[in-house]
């Protein structure tokens, strides 16, 4: 009954490599020089990332927390978004190469993280990084970093701020900020490493950054102070690599405990902290929601009934929504002992789902960050 | 729903006569009866008696795709025992057919099935079910393999 004489065209095997994990991918490149290209390919990358949108991961990132050695040790490890239990799924790299003091959300696979003034860009799933080349950072100067996607040209950028505040002391003695000069480079990620650099960028605006980014939609946005001392947020696009000012209400200071978060389809302001849990074990909490449309922001008040009773006296931030925006989510504030622990919140039926996801390298030793939405792709392989 | 009755006939001479909502699964035969309604026999050039057969069964049990999730979850169920049925040789004819004869629903389900089953296949076990010539030197294949070296090891695979 079986015909073994035919071959599979070659439009087929895409069909297939596009349903591969990673791993199987870069084994199945030494297949052929036909199936190294494929893989490798524009096209390929773009229906590898379609296909592997529909399976979303969660990605914890842990870091040591005290450092015996210049080489750090950091651990990437994520599981199926929807199954989390879901053994066949786990993906698990760790690595003393990278720096990880600050870590960027991940954008199609990728993310970037900061150690010092070192840039490195990397794929978890692939296990493969990409170091930038260092950035001029004046002395004394702060730096921070945000990674999008550029959506027109199809690549990569890295935004990287550089500040330098100069205090002066009053008669009075006081310590007051006079000036800050900020400093904006990009760098755009391209295949050819030889033609890729940092490039100076103008933004007319003077601010601090604040929070850390968020990109959305071609879009990056981080909290920021204006010089005037106003909390605002700044948008940067990716593309034409323009800056624009998104005031908020007077209400709004921004300080660590803000975030910004994907919120159903737009962005929303959070402060981490501020939350009551009700006597009947609800929790309630308020959020800035960005209305697009009407160009202002909304407060809205959350309930997640039966809080209380799911995970007792654990301590959670609200992460935002995940996927197409009916699961809001939750990770531990503490994230070492219960750092591999996700709730979800079903946005119409307000069940609450826990998660532990099982793993054994991350202790409690470790600063955990949990990124959802994550995915498989090709890029740097 | 009309009950019209459509034979399909395959490569090696085969007639089945199914329905007209099962023919129409099939995207290669719905485009041919939307061009002219008074068509009842198609012949079907590419595709043999044996996987046919095997695509009218998905189509037949696929052909009120119900919203709820009960059904869902049973026609999941479903499909997973129907692709256990077959090896791989057999997968990658079904994939063909489900190509030529357009079935979305399964072609998915089929590439699914074949990357599961065959993702843990060394290089050489792949070449040989897919029939792909070996046009690396060997220092060229050398050098790919270790460029990739974990995705060949083993034991990388976590188990928590």
């Amino acid at each position: 009954m079986v015909n073994t004489s035919f071959e599979t065209p070659p439009e087929m095997h895409v069909e297939i490599l596009a349903r591969l994990p990673l791993k199987s991918l870069m084994k199945f490149m030494s297949v052929s020089k036909k199936w190294e290209s494929i893989i490798r390919g524009e096209q390929f990358r773009r229906d590898y990332l379609i296909q592997s949108m529909t399976r979303p991961r969660v990605l914890f990132v842990a870091n040591r927390r005290y450092f015996h050695n210049f080489k750090p040790e950091a651990l990437f490890h994520s599981v199926y978004q929807e199954e989390p239990s879901s053994l066949s799924s786990v993906q698990q790299m760790r690595t003393y190469e990278t720096p990880l003091y600050k870590v960027s959300q991940p954008v199609r696979g990728l993310i970037c993280h900061q150690g010092d003034t070192n840039i490195v860009i990397c794929n978890p799933g692939l296990k493969k990084f990409r170091n930038l080349p260092q950035i001029e950072v004046p002395e004394f100067a702060s730096m921070r970093s945000f990674f999008g996607y550029d959506e027109v040209k199809n690549v990569f950028k890295v935004l990287c701020i550089t500040q330098l505040v100069k205090y002066q002391t009053t008669t009075e003695g006081d310590i007051h900020k006079v000036r800050s000069d900020v400093g904006h480079q990009v760098y755009t990620v391209r295949s050819d490493v030889e033609s890729s650099s940092w490039k100076g960028i103008a933004c007319n605006y003077d601010y601090s950054a604040v929070t850390e980014g968020l990109f959305k939609g071609g879009f990056l946005y981080y909290g920021a102070q204006s010089n005037n001392d106003q909390s605002v947020v700044m948008s940067f696009n990716v593309s034409s690599e323009d800056f624009s000012v998104i005031e908020l209400p007077n209400e709004v200071d921004f300080d660590n405990n803000w975030k910004l978060v994907n919120y159903k389809g737009g962005i929303a302001l959070v402060d981490e902290d501020n939350f009551d849990i009700h006597l009947n074990g609800n929790r309630v909490f308020k959020i800035l929601f960005r209305n697009e449309v009407a160009g202002n922001w909304e407060i809205e008040t959350i309930e997640i009934p039966r809080w209380k009773e799911t995970v007792d006296n654990e301590d959670y931030h609200f992460k935002g929504t995940i996927g197409t925006g009916e699961l809001l989510v939750f990770v531990p504030t503490h994230g070492t002992r219960f750092g591999r622990r996700v709730l979800y919140c079903d946005e119409a039926t307000k069940n609450l789902r826990r998660f532990d996801i099982e793993e054994r390298m991350i202790d409690e030793d470790h600063i955990v960050r949990t990124f959802f939405d994550h995915v498989d792709s090709t890029w740097l392989m | 729903m009309s009950s019209n009755k459509i034979v399909l006939t395959s490569s090696d001479g085969e007639s089945f006569e199914v329905e007209e909502v099962v023919a129409r699964k099939l995207q290669i035969v719905g485009h041919m009866l939307e061009d002219d309604c008074v068509i009842n026999e198609i012949p079907l050039q590419n595709v043999t008696g044996d996987i046919l057969s095997m695509v009218i069964e998905y189509c037949k049990t696929h052909v009120d795709e119900e919203e709820s999730e009960e059904a869902q979850t049973k026609l999941k169920t479903w499909d997973e025992e129907f692709m256990k049925k077959f090896d791989i040789k057999t997968l990658l004819q079904i994939i063909l057919a489900a190509n030529y004869l357009n079935v979305k629903g399964l072609l998915d389900l089929v590439s699914q099935t074949i990357a599961d089953t065959i993702k843990d296949y060394t290089p050489e076990q792949i070449r040989e079910v897919f029939g792909v010539e070996n046009d690396y030197t060997e220092e060229e294949e050398a050098e790919v393999r270790k460029e990739n070296a974990w995705a060949f090891d083993e034991a990388d695979t976590p188990k928590p």
